[in-house]
């Protein structure tokens, strides 16, 4: 077999046993962006064949396809995390809008009586909590969906967006309360 | 004693870290006694268990055959390029 089509089939057999399962990792850490997934994956397998021969068959191929993924999705967020420490630090004063100056709460919490599992179901409902994470400020989304999306430890996401983890829960904080306040609005008090 | 400001901050950090002890007994009391913040922590909680069931969804996301085929294209192409 040639060089070239040594390489093709290699590739190949990555895509026919991974991709599926790199690619659904790629969309849970960024949210559903199906497009950027895609150019990660690529990224990744283009990595992985470079340093193919630092394989060592220690760990599965997957595991070890998946550690280079996850290297890529973490420099797509780098930059991000240099917008959020700089935002972060501007915007330091935590969730002061939603509060009086007795720290009381400006807007009225109440119960949510729906199951959350069965909500979970409804594409209804997804589209309006897509909606109310694309009201978030940028650096907010990005924080909350690689937290609570991707499931990333707190440890992980502050590394990752380069934060300190003070100012990863000021964001979190902000997140929650605008994330509760837009979809009390938007599909439970409708 | 901490105001709704504060209790609400603790409350969302109880999801991303351990709480210290009196973090935690200054929360418990806080939320006895007020209902809005009660709220809050259920309404957080709620958002945190959709966003886990939405994350199981998004895994299952699969490529097409067309996509997959493009995407070896792509790799195979951009390998042969730096050779």
């Amino acid at each position: 077999m040639n060089k070239s089509k040594k390489t093709s089939s290699v590739i190949e057999g990555w895509v026919r046993e991974h991709g599926d399962y790199l690619y659904g990792y790629a969309c849970s850490r960024l949210n559903g962006d199906t497009e950027t997934a895609r150019d990660m994956v690529q990224e990744a397998l283009i990595a992985a064949w470079k340093s193919c021969a630092q394989f060592k068959g220690e760990s599965s191929h997957r595991t070890w396809l998946i550690g280079i993924l996850k290297h890529k999705i973490i420099d797509h967020f780098r930059q991000m995390g240099r917008l959020a420490s700089l935002s972060a630090a501007v915007k330091m004063e935590p969730a002061s809008d939603f509060f009086g100056e007795d720290g009381k709460w400006h807007e009225s919490p109440r119960t949510w009586h729906q199951n959350p599992e069965t909500l979970s179901e409804s594409n209804e409902f997804y589209r309006t909590l897509q909606k109310c994470l694309d009201k978030l400020p940028e650096v907010q989304k990005r924080t909350f969906c690689l937290r609570e999306l991707g499931g990333e430890s707190t440890q992980a996401v502050c590394k990752n967006l380069d934060i300190s983890s003070s100012n990863f829960h000021v964001l979190m904080h902000r997140a929650r309360i605008a994330l509760r306040g837009c979809l009390d609005s938007n599909w439970f008090g409708r | 004693m901490y105001s709704c400001k504060e209790a609400s901050r603790i409350a969302s950090d109880s999801l991303d870290r351990k709480l210290t002890w009196s973090e935690w007994v200054n929360m418990k009391l806080h939320l006895a006694m007020c209902r809005l913040c009660r709220n809050f922590d259920q309404n957080i909680r709620f958002i945190n268990t959709i966003m886990k069931r939405r994350r199981k969804t998004l895994e299952k996301t699969r490529l097409s055959s067309q996509q997959k085929e493009t995407l070896t294209k792509n790799v195979v192409d951009a390998i042969k390029q730096e050779d």
